[in-house]
């Protein structure tokens, strides 16, 4: 831990940026060329999980497709795939071509009639529909969601803390920390539904809990140091100060949900691993960036001022 | 023993009591009050994806130059509770989404092929007569919005029947179309036909016009008791305001479900193991302080489950478990203050006092961002994030009072049953200054 305290941040400023822009810049390969798994909550269409009573390989997931080509043609054609953690489980979609209740019960008796199953014995059986406008409602909500969560946050740490460019540094840190979560639903794969609104305000939230416990020492150390340390001194001394807290409060939280995340069911699993790395990237934002960032702010700000002023002096001049 | 310090045990055993009262309250309910116990079936409702079940989402489409209204929303959500209560749903619950949207949810049924139809049905109650152009009993003479109420009951004289109660405008409605359908007696087509959505469910004979507010449908040798409570059921249900199409069924297979409780609860409770364990390593005497604060807030989180009847779903146990982690979060913050200013050369008490006092700007601000997170969550989202934005909200209000006050009146008790050796509270030696 002592090792920790002494990590000063703002002489470190340039390791901290480097891994910062490779952290951004693998986010952003992966997002161009892997893309996203986007759910139907998202996209629209039908979703059928299945439980063929033996391995899924290759040729079950062509036959599949086949089949679904075979009873209602080649539109309804999207994927077949086998799930990660039960090898056993089909999981059909139909894209946005929306499947009707009688071409559903249609497609499941063929998959009894093939694989020899009983569908309603299945375990993990699940068909879900989402209507194409349905998705487009949910991805305006998240936005809008995520938006006006940001927005408030913005407000009261201004009001707060008195200053824009802390609230700045701190939004800072919150929208590179949605970006690594982001970047982590695009390289595992994991499928961006409904639950990624609640993951990503989560870790808004904590993460600005982090950002806010550095920002209010920074705060108590400029009171208490007034002008005999710059203001880079004071936010490696804030940082250091908070060290331990950051790290102990991230471990406690990471004990939690990694339980989660080794324990739960593979639906919960998709929604532990992002938070953990929201959690472990809120530590690395908090204690890396967001002091960082604000005295950057601090000082643009502050030659901005100068200007203004100099420019009004010759002005009454 | 001095008396400072057996008074100070005496109250740290009280209050290792209340909380161990309020841990059983939760756990094992008190019948008297009618609170159950928070794992007794029934006192918190289990999410779709915990049990298992379907949930059906149908969007509202007004008819042409018609523009939906929250009160006609408001409405279709009445008429949807009374056809699945009418079925004998009772743990179906429904709730609105957005402004034109709304949601089923039918816990245990995991094939919603058959509900969607059945509820989504327009429901339009008309009634009939003669038309002797088209030789059919398609004159529609009056709608369903005249009918308040239809029961079924038994009468010795006539077996099971149905009775109608009309509105007051209906009565006289009603009493002009059984005049006209009474003068057709002749012809014995004096038939009224009761439709939902263009099917018979009934078709009474009129023998003379009815000038009542209540009128009674009577079946020959008597309805069967079904029968009667169909009829009754259908006509109750009454006819939604807007036509409905089908924008979503999600549904989770009840074995899914299952496997999800369990093995969330038993990583919840390894979690919290690991993090009393962590938190009595790293900080001592406080570390274990903050654990108990961390039953009270288990126990009192428990507790305002079970008192709110939550709807409990997988994201919300995520919720829960989540704010475990950060519910020693102000802990954290505190103690390190304390450890601090005890190296600063100052007593425990004086340590644990300037610890609070100062941390407290920091663990006010950092819980009202992530209570703004959980509110913006629980206003915007349904279904799933809402369970989730509940137990957030109500992770963060707890586990403010159970950091702030719970750890330091238990701290102080720790003072005063003599536990102020610093090297109890984490810290080895005092700085040179």
């Amino acid at each position: 831990m002592k090792l920790f305290n002494k990590f000063n941040v703002i002489k470190n400023s340039r390791i901290i940026l480097i891994i910062s822009c490779l952290l951004v810049i693998v986010g952003i390969v992966s997002m161009i060329v892997i893309g996203f798994n986007i759910d139907i909550d998202f996209s629209g269409g039908t979703e059928v999980q299945i439980d063929i009573g033996r391995e899924v390989t290759d040729q079950d997931c062509d036959d599949i497709n086949g089949i679904v080509e075979r009873l209602f043609g080649k539109q309804y054609v999207s994927s077949t795939t086998k799930d990660l953690n039960n090898t056993s489980l089909a999981i059909i979609r139909t894209g946005t071509a929306e499947l009707t209740n009688e071409q559903q019960e249609q497609l499941l008796s063929e998959l009894d009639k093939t694989y020899g199953i009983d569908h309603k014995e299945s375990k993990d059986f699940q068909i879900n529909y989402i209507s194409a406008t349905v998705g487009k409602r949910l991805t305006k909500t998240a936005i809008l969601a995520v938006v006006i969560a940001v927005a408030c946050m913005l407000v009261y740490i201004a009001l707060r803390f008195h200053s824009v460019d802390s609230a700045l540094a701190a939004i800072f840190c919150l929208v590179f920390n949605s970006f690594i979560m982001l970047a982590v639903y695009s390289i595992f794969q994991i499928p961006v539904d409904s639950n990624i609104i609640a993951a990503l305000l989560t870790i808004l939230g904590y993460s600005i809990n982090a950002t806010i416990v550095i920002f209010d020492r920074i705060r108590e150390d400029k009171k208490r140091y007034g002008e005999s340390k710059t203001f880079g001194e004071i936010v490696a001394l804030g940082t250091s100060e908070t060290m331990g807290r950051s790290i102990n409060t991230t471990i406690t939280t990471l004990l939690t949900i990694l339980m989660i995340y080794i324990f739960g069911v593979e639906s919960i699993r998709d929604f532990a691993l992002p938070l953990i790395v929201g959690i472990v990237a809120g530590l690395f934002s908090s204690v890396c960036l967001s002091g960082f960032v604000w005295l950057k702010l601090d000082q643009f700000f502050g030659k901005l001022k100068s200007k203004a002023a100099v420019k009004k002096a010759s002005k009454a001049e | 023993m001095n008396y400072s310090r057996a008074v100070g045990i005496a109250r740290f055993v009280l209050v290792i009591l209340i909380i161990a009262l309020v841990m059983s309250l939760a756990v094992f309910g008190f019948k008297p009050w009618g609170l159950g116990g928070v794992f007794e079936e029934g006192t918190v409702t289990l999410g779709l994806d915990l049990q298992g079940g379907s949930v059906i989402t149908y969007r509202a489409v007004p008819a042409e130059g018609e523009a939906i209204d929250s009160a006609g929303m408001a409405s279709i959500n009445n008429v949807m509770r009374t056809r699945l209560d009418s079925d004998g749903l009772l743990e179906a619950t429904t709730y609105l989404v957005g402004d034109d949207m709304i949601a089923i949810e039918i816990p245990g049924d995991s094939d919603p092929t058959g509900a969607v139809e059945k509820y989504g049905a327009a429901g339009k109650l008309t009634f009939g007569m003669w038309d002797p152009t088209t030789e059919d009993y398609d004159k529609i003479v009056m709608s369903g919005e005249y009918v308040a109420s239809a029961f079924a009951k038994t009468s010795s004289e006539t077996g099971i029947f149905v009775e109608l109660n009309l509105t007051a405008e209906g009565a006289q409605k009603f009493a002009e179309v059984t005049k006209n359908v009474a003068a057709l007696s002749s012809q014995s087509h004096n038939l009224l036909v009761i439709y939902m959505d263009d099917k018979v469910v009934s078709s009474p004979r009129v023998n003379e016009q009815i000038d009542s507010q209540t009128c009674v449908i009577t079946h020959e040798g008597g309805f069967e008791s079904d029968e009667a409570n169909y009829l009754a059921n259908v006509i109750n249900a009454g006819s939604l305001k807007y036509d409905l199409e089908l924008a979503s069924t999600r549904s989770v297979g009840p074995k899914l479900g299952e496997k999800s409780l369990s093995t969330s609860l038993r990583a919840g409770a390894i979690g919290i193991a690991l993090v009393v364990i962590f938190m009595i390593c790293v900080y001592r005497i406080p570390g274990l302080m903050a654990s108990i604060a961390l039953a009270a807030y288990t126990a009192i989180f428990m507790l305002l489950l079970a008192l709110l009847h939550t709807n409990l779903t997988l994201p919300g146990i995520a919720g829960i478990v989540l704010s475990i982690g950060m519910a020693v979060d102000a802990n954290c913050i505190i103690f390190e203050r304390m450890k601090e200013e005890i190296r600063a050369g100052k007593s425990a008490k004086a340590a644990i006092k300037e610890g609070f006092s100062k941390a407290f700007s920091a663990i006010l601000d950092s819980n009202v961002t992530t209570f703004i997170a959980a509110a913006v969550l629980y206003i915007l989202g349904s279904g799933t994030i809402r369970g989730f934005a509940v137990t957030l909200g109500l992770g963060v209000i707890i586990s403010f009072f159970t950091a702030l006050v719970v750890t330091r009146v238990l701290l102080y008790l720790g003072c005063a049953m003599g536990l102020t050796n610093i090297k109890l509270y984490g810290v080895s030696e005092r700085s040179a200054e």
